[in-house]
């Protein structure tokens, strides 16, 4: 009788005994399992005893503090109130609360600097073809970009386009007198005005000044 | 209804479900507060102290209302009730545990509501003493239980803090009578292996 096989049973059928699921003819083999059991009597005493602990724990005597129904009751009739502003509001801050309880801090930090980041941007004033010229990476890149513009603004003030000059003439000044003759068309006064207009950043001015031809 | 011959529903619950159903708070409010202090002892049971407590069953209370709409009474009214009571338990609980709480900052609470428990004893009540050593006794059983999975949390506590029946419970959880058996003993061996060190047979003098 007192196998694991039974006792393992019997104990299942004390847990249900417990709960009121017995069957009268289930509970007659328990009774006489535990007459002869005290491994099982010893459980049974102690799952009565978890039971009991568990009837006691959720009926204990409380006193509600005073206004308590107010409370609640004033609770649900909020929340039975129509939807509206107050509520959308309400539930955006609880979906934000939401976000930072669920240790989603750096990845905010990591989206609101992209927002930042394309804001400023979209602000940014948008870059004219002119200034893209004074990025250039070489003097040869520059020289081209400043005859493509010396083209254009001869457009722009009617005037013909001067002589194209060869890139390799663009030397900075350190070293020496350039092989060519002087480029002169920057000495005109309207190609100045233009010029200015065209590369009106002074740090566009700073970077090519070096670089044209002198 | 079968499930709940066990224990009938208080009288005019029906027609007052059927007019909070209809939009009527005054019928919900009036309804709840037939169960509010079933209710607020069951939640003192889960909650730490009962400020918690009455936080717990209003949020209880204005979840109800919100969802009346799906009580299709399979259950007692304060079956399902207790069992929005310990869904709401259950989620704060998972919400506390994943946020970090400083040690320093436990002792003087847990000190404070052993104060006040002594403080609110009516002069008739226990000792000080005593009423110390059940608190004890009460906050231990209740670690015992968070610390169970939920789904076995949810049957022991609606079978022993509500007394629901097991078709009841399988009603209320959607599975079968075996399953909830089967989780019943469970619990029931976690909690007996648990709490080997408490003597539990001096508590129930306290009711």
């Amino acid at each position: 009788m007192k196998t694991g096989q039974s006792c393992r049973k019997c104990r299942e059928a004390i847990n249900l005994r417990l709960c009121g699921a017995l069957e009268s003819e289930e509970a007659a083999r328990v009774e006489a399992h535990l007459a002869a059991c005290a491994e099982c009597r010893l459980y049974a005493e102690e799952v009565q005893a978890t039971a009991a602990g568990l009837r006691w724990l959720g009926s204990r005597d409380v006193e509600a503090r005073p206004g308590f129904r107010a409370r609640w009751t004033w609770a649900v009739e909020e929340a039975a109130r129509p939807s509206g502003f107050g509520e959308m509001a309400g539930a955006l801050v609880a979906w934000g609360r939401g976000l930072l309880q669920r240790n989603l801090r750096p990845g905010l930090a990591i989206a609101s600097l992209w927002v930042l980041a394309l804001v400023f941007r979209l602000s940014a004033p948008a870059v004219s073809p002119s200034t893209q010229a004074t990025v250039a990476r070489s003097p040869v890149e520059l020289f081209r970009a400043l005859e493509v513009h010396t083209q254009l603004l001869a457009r722009q003030v009617g005037r013909q386009s001067p002589a194209p000059v060869e890139p390799h003439s663009v030397r900075p000044r350190s070293e020496g007198p350039p092989s060519q003759p002087r480029a002169h068309w920057h000495h005109e006064p309207g190609v100045d005005v233009a010029a200015r207009e065209l590369f009106p950043h002074p740090i566009a001015h700073a970077n090519t000044s070096a670089l044209l031809p002198v | 209804m079968g499930i709940t011959a066990g224990r009938p529903e208080i009288a005019g619950t029906a027609d007052l479900l059927t007019r909070a159903r209809g939009g009527e708070t005054a019928a919900f409010c009036q309804l709840a507060a037939e169960h509010e202090r079933r209710l607020l002892q069951q939640a003192c049971g889960l909650a730490r102290d009962v400020s918690a407590a009455e936080d717990l069953v209003a949020e209880t209370l204005v979840e109800a209302w919100r969802s009346i709409g799906r009580y299709n009474g399979t259950c007692r009214f304060s079956t399902w009730l207790f069992s929005i009571l310990i869904h709401r338990h259950q989620k704060a609980l998972r919400r506390a545990r994943s946020r970090p709480i400083p040690l320093a900052a436990l002792a003087p609470a847990e000190a404070d509501q052993r104060q006040q428990a002594q403080e609110n004893l009516p002069a008739t009540g226990p000792s000080p003493a005593e009423a110390a050593m059940r608190q004890e006794a009460a906050d231990k059983l209740r670690q015992v239980i968070e610390g169970l999975p939920d789904k076995h949390q949810r049957v022991v506590l609606l079978r022993f803090f509500e007394d629901a029946s097991l078709p009841e419970i399988a009603a209320l959880l959607g599975c079968s009578v075996g399953t909830v058996k089967s989780r019943l003993h469970y619990a029931l061996e976690k909690l007996r292996e648990s709490q080997a060190g408490l003597n539990l047979s001096e508590l129930r003098g306290d009711t």
